[in-house]
């Protein structure tokens, strides 16, 4: 990881969790699904069924939320999971089907042995780390410096205004903003190095 | 060409004999196999990119799971559904005490079917069709006001330091213009939004965000270039006509241009004429989002401006794209389980009809299997 870039903090985000923190959740959930969904999409035959094979990733973890304590990386421990129930789901498909359809059984075995390829998984795992990373960064400039003096530093919205010079609802309506854009916990689970 | 065709293969827009020849390829040798699964790794992590969009709907997808995907035939257990119904109901009271500020949970639901405006400050306000809603700025001044189904920003006037934006966000089967305070008219196609700032600075390029596609018919000013943002291409125009077309789900990214010029560049460059494409009247410049290529081409101006007239014209188009616009257009949903039928090419001019009519005259020339329920339509 590249210096001054934020990192996803491990340890805080599946303490929270295992408290039942219902926001670190949400926070995961809004971080990780949609990239999740285009990464299941690839793995499967039926892209319709990505969404809910994701879903059900999610439900998981909630569902299992107090055995995470050997998890140690968050991201490694999502992609995986998306990655198992996909190939479950590939798997179960070419029970059901019975292969009439030439073509359609060598996309499938394709598929199927590409799942399991382990330098394009590690390709994958490491690019979705990164875009997330990524995304974290994404607010505008002026928005994430408001948002960070208010919810990283602790200051008062007063305060703020009255440091950067601007009215005390210019800084509140960049923090709804933040906050709307984001929802994001960035304190608990981000360590943004200045 | 055998890499084209493996991009086509990826993508999902390789014909069947195409489909064919780049499966045998790919189980020919270990080495084929090795590059092709590089080739499919770095394709999936490009998609990872493309998934701007609504979650709140996907997370109240999780929170309730009522009606699963028919296709899906694991179902959750019910005491999963409760936890996380439970769930859904302690994320809302979270932020109320959190964050204090602003609780779009608890805000009154508004309808998918709504046109809205989402003021600067979050609030979103339904734009009734034939209302006249007026939009205030945080001082009380009135800043804009609906005229039919037209909303009208007030012109440049006074002193602006700060941008303030708008959205305005059109359903499917809805359209809607849009009056900006430099006089610049856009129309919004169905299953758009535009963000726009409620007075543009003085002596700054005016700058508004696209999401979906609209025609823009952009008052001149020689100074101030005016740009539209989509997720990955910039369009830059100081007094022109042209039609922008930058649906997340499409493949492409379609500027056509009627009159004056515009230029067209990737997002992540800064504006310079040198990487810039340069569009003259009559011509479309085609962004494929997939490999970054930039088409520039003789357009068929009319099929790209026909919705401004509640028309639909397709010539030569394949039916897994005719899909997406017939959704947007009669906000149905279309469940395709014919796979076939996607590569098929066709040409239509449809005026006023119904979905109803539309099917029947896609049975004429393509026997469909098809049923419509309300407003979702299966073709088998």
């Amino acid at each position: 990881m590249k210096k001054g870039q934020p990192n996803i903090n491990n340890e805080l985000f599946l303490s929270l969790l295992e408290k039942g923190e219902k926001y670190a959740f949400e926070t995961l959930f809004r971080l990780y699904y949609k990239k999740l969904v285009q990464i299941a999409k690839g793995y499967l035959l039926y892209q319709q069924e990505a969404e809910s094979i994701v879903q059900n990733v999610f439900l998981k973890i909630w569902e299992n939320k107090e055995s995470l304590g050997e998890v140690t990386n968050i991201n490694g421990y999502l992609y995986t999971m998306t990655k198992n129930l996909c190939l479950d789901q590939l798997k179960h498909e070419r029970v059901k089907r019975n292969y009439i359809d030439n073509s359609y059984r060598i996309k499938s075995e394709i598929q199927y042995n590409f799942i399991q390829d382990e330098t394009a998984s590690l390709l994958l795992e490491n690019e979705l780390e990164s875009k997330i990373v990524q995304s974290i960064d994404l607010l505008p400039k002026k928005c994430k410096n408001i948002f960070k003096k208010s919810r990283l530093e602790g200051l008062r919205h007063s305060e703020i205004a009255e440091q950067m010079g601007i009215s005390h609802k210019t800084v509140d309506s960049h923090i709804a903003s933040a906050l709307r854009h984001m929802r994001l916990h960035l304190r608990e689970f981000i360590s943004v190095s200045q | 060409m055998l890499d084209q065709k493996i991009s086509k293969y990826l993508r999902g827009t390789a014909t069947s004999k195409e489909e064919k020849e780049v499966q045998d390829w790919i189980v020919s040798s270990d080495q084929n196999t090795k590059r092709y699964f590089e080739a499919k790794a770095e394709y999936m992590a490009s998609t990872m990119d493309d998934v701007d969009g609504d979650l709140d709907a996907s997370y109240h997808g999780i929170v309730k799971t009522q009606n699963p995907s028919p296709k899906n035939k694991r179902r959750i257990p019910v005491a999963i559904l409760k936890s996380a119904a439970v769930l859904s109901l302690l994320v809302g009271v979270t932020y109320i005490f959190k964050d204090n500020i602003i609780d779009s949970t608890s805000a009154p639901i508004i309808s998918e079917d709504a046109i809205t405006l989402q003021l600067d400050d979050g609030t979103v306000e339904v734009i009734s069709e034939n209302g006249k809603a007026k939009v205030v700025d945080s001082e009380g001044n009135l800043v804009g006001a609906q005229q039919g189904s037209q909303l009208v920003y007030k012109n440049n006037s006074g002193f602006t330091e700060e941008l303030v934006y708008n959205t305005l966000t059109v359903p499917y089967g809805k359209r809607f213009d849009l009056l900006l305070s430099d006089g610049t008219q856009v129309t919004l196609n169905s299953g758009t939004s535009l963000k726009y700032p409620v007075h543009f600075l003085k002596a700054m390029n005016r700058q508004v965000f696209l999401d979906g596609e609209a025609f823009f018919n952009v008052t001149k000013d020689s100074v101030n270039a005016f740009i539209v943002n989509t997720n990955q291409l910039n369009v830059r125009v100081l007094g022109t006509k042209f039609n922008l077309s930058s649906y997340p789900e499409d493949q492409f990214v379609n500027t056509t241009l009627l009159e004056g010029s515009v230029s067209v560049y990737n997002k992540k460059d800064t504006f310079d004429s040198a990487n810039a494409s340069l569009l003259e009247p009559g011509f479309k410049a085609e962004w494929n989002k997939y490999n970054n290529q930039i088409l520039v081409e003789e357009a068929d101006v009319a099929m790209h401006t026909d919705w401004l007239n509640g028309k639909i014209i397709l010539r030569h188009v394949p039916f897994k794209n005719i899909v997406k616009k017939l959704e947007r257009h009669y906000n149905v949903e279309i469940v395709n389980n014919n796979l076939e039928l996607n590569e098929e090419l066709f040409t239509a001019s449809f005026d006023v009809e119904t979905i109803d009519q539309v099917f029947k005259t896609f049975n004429i020339t393509y026997e469909m299997d098809y049923k419509i329920n309300n407003r979702q339509i299966i073709i088998n």
